[in-house]
């Protein structure tokens, strides 16, 4: 049984979707990981940025091997930025 | 204190007489001139704060120009920290302003920070702001992360003990792959300006704002509402 999630996007993630929330189809879903598998696989030109996507889990920061349950609040948004 | 230079900013209620005494009594460092560093530090010195430090082993470089506030061609090859503080001391006469031109290391950013009410992120390294962080969380300073790079900036109010901090975020950060990045010159200066909004709310004990995402492309400014992580190594294993 497939798996339909609602993503809330941030920064150019949200411009290439062109919307502030997406939804997913997952086949899995257990950890953040497969999100993030089935959102690059949706954007393929974002998998560079692949573990440093920033995630937030129901508003808190968390690792992309974190799991999942029913329910969750997701949201994706690029990783931080270092120029000064 | 000199009441007609501030006299219009003291006019926004929610500064007020208040929020100048506030500025007035307060010491901020800045650790970086470039970009960043030299905006934030301009806008500090004009609104009024009591003592600035400013911090960057680097010289002036023509590469520089496009984003930075106060160097000229005539400041190439001069120390960034020296030179910015030669203006800003023009600028500005009531701030106290102390220049170093140094290399910060772990071995003595806990010195340099130790007198700071609030430290603000002007650099443009990784390692440099997990020091920040460090040191910030174990004297308990706040500071302000800010960062750019292509056409995006982002901001973070970091309050120990209260706010997710620099570490926390620290997992998504990648590696530049080279020391040459991408930024558009007018970006430095509306992501100081975000940056300094935050160090302000900071001092007068209003909310954080979360992480602050600008992408100029489009003009938009978003906030990501981040948590503390319970299992931060870093700001976890101390108390509020």
């Amino acid at each position: 049984m497939s798996h339909v999630l609602s993503i809330r996007l941030y920064g150019r993630y949200r411009d290439a979707a062109g919307s502030e929330t997406i939804t997913l189809q997952l086949e899995k879903v257990t950890t953040i990981q497969d999100v993030l598998d089935a959102f690059i696989k949706k954007y393929p030109s974002f998998a560079k940025d692949g573990r440093h996507m920033m995630v937030t889990k129901n508003g808190t920061l968390t690792s992309h091997d974190d799991s999942l349950t029913h329910g969750d609040q997701i949201s994706i948004a690029p990783p931080v930025v270092s120029g000064g | 204190m000199n009441q007609p230079r501030y006299h219009r900013q003291t006019l926004v209620k929610t500064f007020g007489e208040h929020g100048q005494k506030t500025l007035q009594h307060t010491h901020a460092i800045i650790i970086g001139c470039g970009g960043l560093g030299s905006h934030s530090a301009n806008i500090l010195t004009r609104m009024g704060i009591g003592t600035l430090d400013l911090i960057d082993h680097d010289t002036v470089d023509l590469t520089n120009l496009h984003r930075t506030a106060a160097y000229t061609e005539h400041d190439i090859g001069k120390p960034k920290s020296e030179t910015l503080a030669t203006h800003l001391r023009a600028t500005n006469h009531d701030v106290a302003i102390y220049d170093h031109q140094i290399t910060v290391t772990p071995d003595n950013i806990t010195t340099l920070l130790d007198d700071a009410t609030i430290v603000l992120d002007g650099t443009d390294s990784l390692t440099l702001r997990r020091h920040i962080n460090q040191a910030a969380i174990d004297l308990q300073i706040p500071w302000v992360y800010a960062g750019v790079y292509d056409t995006c900036g982002m901001v973070l109010g970091i309050i120990p003990g209260q706010t997710p901090c620099f570490q926390c975020l620290a997992s998504t950060i990648p590696q530049p792959k080279t020391e040459t990045f991408p930024v558009h010159g007018f970006l430095p200066g509306i992501i100081a300006s975000l940056q300094v909004v935050e160090a302000i709310r900071i001092l007068l004990k209003q909310p954080t704002s979360g992480l602050l995402i600008y992408d100029a492309d489009h003009q938009r400014c978003e906030t990501l509402d981040l948590k503390r992580d319970p299992h931060c190594p870093c700001c976890s294993r101390r108390k509020a």
